[in-house]
């Protein structure tokens, strides 16, 4: 997460869920973009949790979308543009990742 | 540090290192801070308020509640407006426009001041209000209006593109440009 450790999956669980809340709620009067900045956000926070749960293991792929998620949801401020293409990349590379994982 | 300098050096930085703030450089951080300009001098009346976070885990609960608050900081620093007091003194117009335009003014003060002294900052709006006033018992007609996270800066962010004067600035008349 992008912010200090917790202990457990239940905490980590509650952090999100707060987040999630309070995003909600800040949504009905933020600026429009402000919507999928969260929901990025609120993706990369939530590839963080099986490091707090242990019944989750980490996943490759998911790791490597959050990496790229943290150095490019940034673009949300600056160039609106590029921050459509990389939200479009990102979808593109989920498809492809469902079909390689529903053909297992 | 050259005001030039700092105003144009400054970053919204999000991302920082552990490394505390030390007591000195936040005291001056708060200074800039109270030296910012305010309407009708309302600051006299004490209608801006400064409420500094360096217990570890408030910050923690405040960076929960606050979705724009990225990263981690030792430090923070939630700007409040009186506005029972902005009311009394300059009516309407100090409650509800003129208490944000000092707050405002006083974080750019203080990101400044943090920048040249080599610490990093960024001013946060998207937080809980209703979440803040309970975490930190803020008293009725006090509202948080802007908070600043500070930090020593691990990154220095690129900079962002900036809107060239050409295209916001005219002269004498809206429409006509100063700078072709």
């Amino acid at each position: 997460m992008s912010g200090g450790k917790t202990d457990t999956g239940n905490e980590y669980l509650f952090e999100l869920a707060t987040f999630l809340a309070i995003s909600a709620r800040g949504c009905v009067d933020e600026p429009p973009s402000y919507g999928p900045f969260r929901l990025i956000d609120g993706l990369s926070r939530l590839i963080d949790l099986p490091k707090y749960a242990a019944c989750l293991s980490e996943d490759k792929f998911l790791e490597d979308i959050k990496n790229e998620v943290d150095e490019k949801k940034y673009l949300v401020m600056s160039d609106m543009e590029g921050f459509r293409r990389f939200l479009d990349e990102l979808v593109r590379r989920f498809a492809v990742e469902l079909k390689k994982r529903s053909s297992k | 540090m050259d005001v030039w300098d700092a105003v144009r050096g400054r970053r919204s930085v999000r991302k920082f290192k552990d490394d505390q703030v030390e007591d000195e450089l936040i005291r001056k951080i708060l200074e800039a801070g109270r030296w910012a300009p305010s309407g009708s001098n309302m600051q006299m009346w004490g209608t801006r308020k400064f409420v500094v976070i360096k217990d570890k885990k408030t910050l923690d609960m405040i960076r929960k509640v606050s979705p724009g608050y990225l990263g981690t900081t030792p430090l923070a620093v939630l700007v409040c407006s009186d506005q029972k007091v902005a009311y009394q003194k300059c009516g309407k117009l100090g409650r509800d426009y003129l208490t944000i335009a000092d707050c405002a003014m006083a974080v750019e003060n203080m990101l400044l001041m943090a920048y040249s002294l080599g610490l990093g900052g960024c001013p946060v709006k998207s937080f809980s209000s209703t979440a803040l006033k309970h975490i930190l018992e803020i008293p009725e007609g006090v509202e948080p209006e802007l908070m600043v996270v500070i930090g020593y800066p691990s990154k220095k962010p690129s900079t962002p593109p900036k809107i060239p004067l050409e295209k916001i600035t005219y002269v004498d008349k809206y429409g006509d440009k100063l700078f072709k």
